[in-house]
């Protein structure tokens, strides 16, 4: 009878208990690349996540979003697609009514503001029924909140919760170049600190 | 402590949220705490003050209760935030003009009915004046001082 290990392409010898995560045995198919990859990937979401044992049967359902809600690595176009996708939801669902102008200021910040590996956009309604975008990345938050007159407002703070930029921005015009800076340079710095996405990446 | 008054400073307050709605919270991209965001609190106006729910922690060690009875049976996976009331009575956003509008105040209720989770023994609620100028801003700072316990939502 085939293992579902062995189905999947992962070697039995990965389902150490107590969180240990085996090392190939070189006898046994070792040379196989999807058991290598296998390998890569049990170790990475273990020292990912950390607070996670090693679970091969979830393992073995990976799929590519799982991958990246493991890793810090995500694509500029990443971000964007789940800033978009948390959009829509939020839309969807009725939990928002956001106006055309804020959500053309919401894209607009987005879109200037997501890099490769960079901290996670998320997106979310607020109490009065427009939008906001928050990134939160080792007690350091910045976020975006949009009017529905197109205003919107730019903060940040660092994890002692000291305010490190607070500026209202009106609809059509563009931060100050001292917000601006301090906000990409507040968004770099984040980017150390990212180890896993949030679980609505799936 | 009558209803309406003003809780001290140091006590903590805790609010309930979804774990499964990703509008209540936002991840901290670190493994940190999480975050709520101001999905998760919702103020009612009950014909007064409008007032968002939450419970008194000391108050509930004193009735014998923990901190998870704060989560209702139909919804057993919620889970819960704290802050302190001095904090919310001091949180601040440079960009609007007025002062700190919230308070946080006891509220206990209902007295003796037997239908009613003795929880509510230690309710109280966060409030406002009718009119906030900046709302958003205001409930998006408020959110983000009550801290999520667990890291994993």
């Amino acid at each position: 009878m085939i293992s579902t290990g062995e189905w999947f392409g992962v070697p039995d010898n990965l389902t150490a208990s107590h969180g240990q995560v085996s090392a190939p045995d070189p006898t046994q198919n070792s040379a196989h690349a999807g058991n290598q990859l296998a390998v890569k990937w049990q170790a990475a979401w273990q020292s990912a996540l950390g607070r996670m044992a090693p679970d091969t049967g979830r393992l073995n359902y990976v799929s590519s979003a799982c991958l990246v809600y493991a890793s810090p690595r995500a694509s500029a176009f990443d971000l964007q697609f789940f800033a978009e996708k948390r959009l829509a939801e939020v839309t969807l669902s009725g939990e928002a009514t956001p106006t055309e102008h804020a959500v053309a200021g919401l894209r607009s910040v987005v879109r200037g503001s997501v890099e490769d590996n960079g901290p996670t956009p998320q997106v979310g309604p607020t109490q009065s029924g427009s939008v906001e975008v928050q990134w939160l990345a080792g007690g350091i938050f910045v976020a975006a909140l949009f009017d529905g007159d197109g205003n919107y407002n730019l903060c940040a703070m660092d994890p002692n919760l000291g305010v490190l930029f607070d500026e209202d921005v009106p609809r059509g015009h563009v931060p100050s170049t001292e917000v601006q800076g301090k906000m990409h340079s507040v968004l770099a710095s984040m980017k150390s600190h990212v180890i896993s996405r949030p679980a609505a990446w799936y | 402590m009558a209803n309406g008054d003003s809780l001290p400073d140091q006590e903590l307050v805790i609010r309930r949220f979804d774990p499964t709605n990703a509008s209540h919270f936002t991840t901290d991209d670190a493994g940190l705490p999480a975050r709520l965001r101001q999905s998760a609190l919702r103020f009612d106006d009950m014909g007064g003050p409008a007032g968002c729910s939450v419970y008194q922690d000391s108050k509930l060690g004193s009735m014998g209760l923990a901190r998870q009875d704060c989560v209702e049976a139909t919804n057993a996976h919620w889970q819960l935030a704290g802050t302190t009331a001095g904090t919310v009575r001091s949180v601040k956003r440079v960009t609007v003009p007025n002062d700190n509008p919230f308070d946080v105040v006891e509220d206990a209720y209902p007295e003796g009915l037997p239908a009613q989770h003795p929880r509510d023994g230690a309710h109280a609620l966060v409030t406002h004046g009718p009119e906030v100028p900046g709302s958003d801003k205001w409930y998006q700072v408020l959110a983000f001082e009550f801290t999520v316990k667990a890291a994993n939502v």
